[in-house]
This record gives structure tokens, C-alpha cells and sequence, in this order.
């Protein structure tokens, strides 16, 4: 197959949940870690619940669930170098950029929705 | 038997399928025709999104287009079972995805780690429903003109 | 331009407020499941879906109102069927918001 810059598809993950309380980040990181293997251009938004997903100090040890923060942090090392927040999730919950485990690039909401529109898959997590 | 990918099986599809992110229009009808795939993420009667994406599909058939498969992924997997044995009154909802399989060719498939997971293995699974890795949802995305989700 | 789906109820989500922040002028929606009580009459949502439909064309799923009992919907939303919705799919492409 050939593998050209314009024929890959653009395939956007939107993260929308908080971590631990349900499975759905989870199951996003590995359908993101798994797609990264691919020839796709690939971005993932933080929106809502989602931008909790990237809290640092997170430490699951009592609630005996595997912790998975530190990979969303490594996600560029998997050529995945597109990962965005939206700045008005991040201050509804009194957070900042300093908080997160990633130097996501922050956004307004007018900027993602421009992105959302020029993307060929979303999948919402 | 698991598998990292598996190729459609020809569709009854009067029209020409279309190709990536071409629509084409059928000889005969003159109409478009899309190709479409389906990521569901949810399991079967908790939530409505398995009735949704099934009534969804139906539709889109009956209208022309191609629905190369249906992704199951987190609870989706269970929508797989054909341990499913709900009261005679009520939807069968693991058959109806066998019969969407058998009569139109859409390809059922499992997520592999979502499926082990949740205790899915294919001598359990639905005739015409087969496991696959995440590189098969990768690929019907880059495939299809459309991927729609269901879910909660 | 896209087509946004949603399939929660507004008294139970915020998701459709938050999907309104990035939707662009002139992007359909399409209210489906329990996402169809947003477009019934006389609710606290009412006034913000009738600003929506001043920008964007609201669509609302048929068997969804019916199953719900709901059949006085706001003036201007369009009510499709599962063909109506293929329809929108086969002209839009989609963006699910779950």
C-alpha cells in the first residue's frame, strides 16, 4: 500500500472522561497506542472529564487498578505528537497546563472545533 | 481462529462499492452510494446504542450503501455472545447481528484485548463474528467513506 | 461540514453544551435516544435550541420521540427516521458525541 503524506486519513481521538471511574480512557489510550502503529494522522483532544486523564500525582495503588498516567505521558514517544486541550475544561476544574503528566498544547475551544471539522474519523472516548 | 485482519466478504450489494473517500454513484440507480463502518461501545440492553447502530445499519442497507462491519469494543464485545438467551418477547440482539452477517455480509468483529478481558472467546461467539486485533478497526476507519460510534 | 450526534439527555449531561462549543455555523445535529427530550416544547432547554437553530439545522430522531411519548417538539426542528439519518451520514461526515 502505498504510503503518501495526503493519503493518510485523519483520525482524531476525543478523550471525554475522567480515568478509573469507568474503562473508556483506558480503552482509549489502547486503541491510540495501537493505532499509532499505523500510517494515520493522528490527534488526540482532552475535552471535558478528559483533561483529568493527564492529572500528574495520580496514584491508583488503592483502588487496584493498573494507573496509566505516565503513558499518556509517553504517547510522543509513539509518534503521537498531536495532543491538544481545551483551555476552558482545564480552568472549569481549576486546573493549569503545570498539572498535567504532558506539555499538551493548550487551546481554545474555537481552535479544536476548527479541528474537529477538518478530521475524516472522530472516535470519543 | 484469531486474526489481525480479515477481508470482507463479497456483499450482495447491487451497486459498485464505493472507493476511499470517493463516493460513486450506482450504475443503475444513479445513486450514492457510502461505505460504512460501525464502532459500537457498548454492551447489549443496558444501553440502547446496540439497538441504534443495528436500526442504523438496516437502514443504510436498505438504502444502498455498504456496511463493511461492526467494531465491538469495551462492554461492545458481549454484544457477541451467543449465550444470549433473552425472554421470547424481547430482541435477540446477538442474533440480529449474526442474520445482519449472514444476509448482508457485515463483518462482526471482537476486539481481541477488550474481548479477553471480559471472558469473550470465539467458541462462544456468534456464527459470522470473529476476534480481531485493533489493527482491523484501523483499518475499516481507512477503508470506509464513514465510521460512525455508538455508545454511551 | 459535520454532522454531531447526541444521545443524552440535557437535565442528565452537560454534553450538549459542551458539544455547542465546537460545533461550526451551519453543522447539523442530530439529537438521537435519549438526546431527543433536549428538543421537546416548553423545557428549561428550549430557549438555548431555539438559538441553536438560528446557526445550525437541528434534527431529531422520529422513533426516539415516539418511544419517549414525546410529540410536541419545537417549532423548526426536523424529525428524520433511521433513513433520514443515513441520509445526513451519506452528506455530512459524523462526529458522535457519547
Amino acid at each position: 500500500m502505498e504510503k503518501t503524506e495526503t493519503a493518510r486519513k485523519k483520525v482524531l481521538h476525543v478523550m471525554r472522561h475522567a480515568p478509573h471511574g469507568t474503562v473508556y480512557t483506558y480503552e482509549g489510550l489502547e486503541m491510540i497506542l495501537m493505532m499509532a502503529a499505523f500510517e494515520l494522522d493522528l490527534t488526540v483532544v482532552f475535552i471535558g472529564d478528559g483533561v483529568y486523564a493527564l492529572k500528574k500525582e495520580q496514584d491508583t495503588g488503592g483502588i487496584g487498578i493498573k494507573g496509566y498516567a505516565k503513558t499518556f505521558g509517553a504517547l510522543r514517544d509513539y509518534d503521537v505528537e498531536k495532543l491538544y486541550v481545551d483551555r476552558v475544561s482545564l480552568e472549569e476544574r481549576g486546573l493549569a497546563p503545570d498539572d498535567l503528566v504532558i506539555g499538551a498544547q493548550v487551546l481554545e475551544s474555537r481552535e479544536i472545533g476548527k479541528l474537529m471539522d477538518g478530521q475524516d474519523v472522530i472516535i470519543h472516548h | 481462529m484469531y486474526c489481525e485482519y480479515i477481508p470482507v466478504s463479497p456483499l450482495p450489494a447491487p451497486c459498485i462499492r464505493a472507493s476511499n473517500d470517493n463516493k460513486e454513484k450506482c450504475p443503475e440507480t444513479e445513486k450514492t452510494t457510502v461505505r460504512i463502518g460501525i464502532l459500537l461501545k457498548q454492551g447489549p440492553y443496558n444501553h440502547q446504542a446496540s439497538d441504534t447502530a443495528y436500526k442504523f445499519a438496516e437502514a443504510a442497507i436498505r438504502k444502498g450503501h455498504t456496511v463493511e462491519a461492526v467494531f465491538l469494543y469495551n462492554d461492545g464485545v458481549i454484544n457477541a455472545t451467543r449465550l444470549m438467551d433473552p425472554p421470547r418477547d424481547d430482541r435477540n440482539i446477538a442474533a440480529r447481528w449474526s442474520e445482519l452477517n449472514n444476509r448482508h455480509g457485515v463483518e462482526i468483529l471482537a476486539c481481541i484485548a477488550a474481548s479477553k478481558r471480559r471472558g469473550i472467546s470465539e467458541d462462544i461467539m456468534i456464527k459470522g463474528s470473529a476476534i480481531c486485533g485493533l489493527g482491523a478497526l484501523t483499518e475499516l476507519a481507512v477503508r470506509c467513506d464513514r465510521l460512525l460510534t455508538f455508545g454511551d | 461540514m459535520t454532522l454531531h450526534t447526541i444521545n443524552k439527555s440535557p437535565f442528565e449531561s452537560r454534553i450538549l453544551e459542551t458539544c455547542l462549543r465546537f460545533t461550526q455555523e451551519g453543522d447539523p445535529i442530530l439529537f438521537i435516544e435519549n438526546g431527543v427530550y433536549a428538543v421537546q416544547s416548553r423545557s428549561r432547554f428550549s430557549p438555548l435550541l431555539e438559538s441553536i437553530r438560528l446557526s445550525n439545522p437541528v434534527y431529531a430522531l422520529q422513533p426516539d420521540l415516539a418511544a419517549r411519548g414525546i410529540t410536541e417538539i419545537l417549532d423548526g426542528i426536523k424529525t428524520v427516521d433511521y433513513e433520514g439519518f443515513v441520509d445526513l451520514v451519506e452528506t455530512y461526515k459524523v462526529n458522535n458525541w457519547l
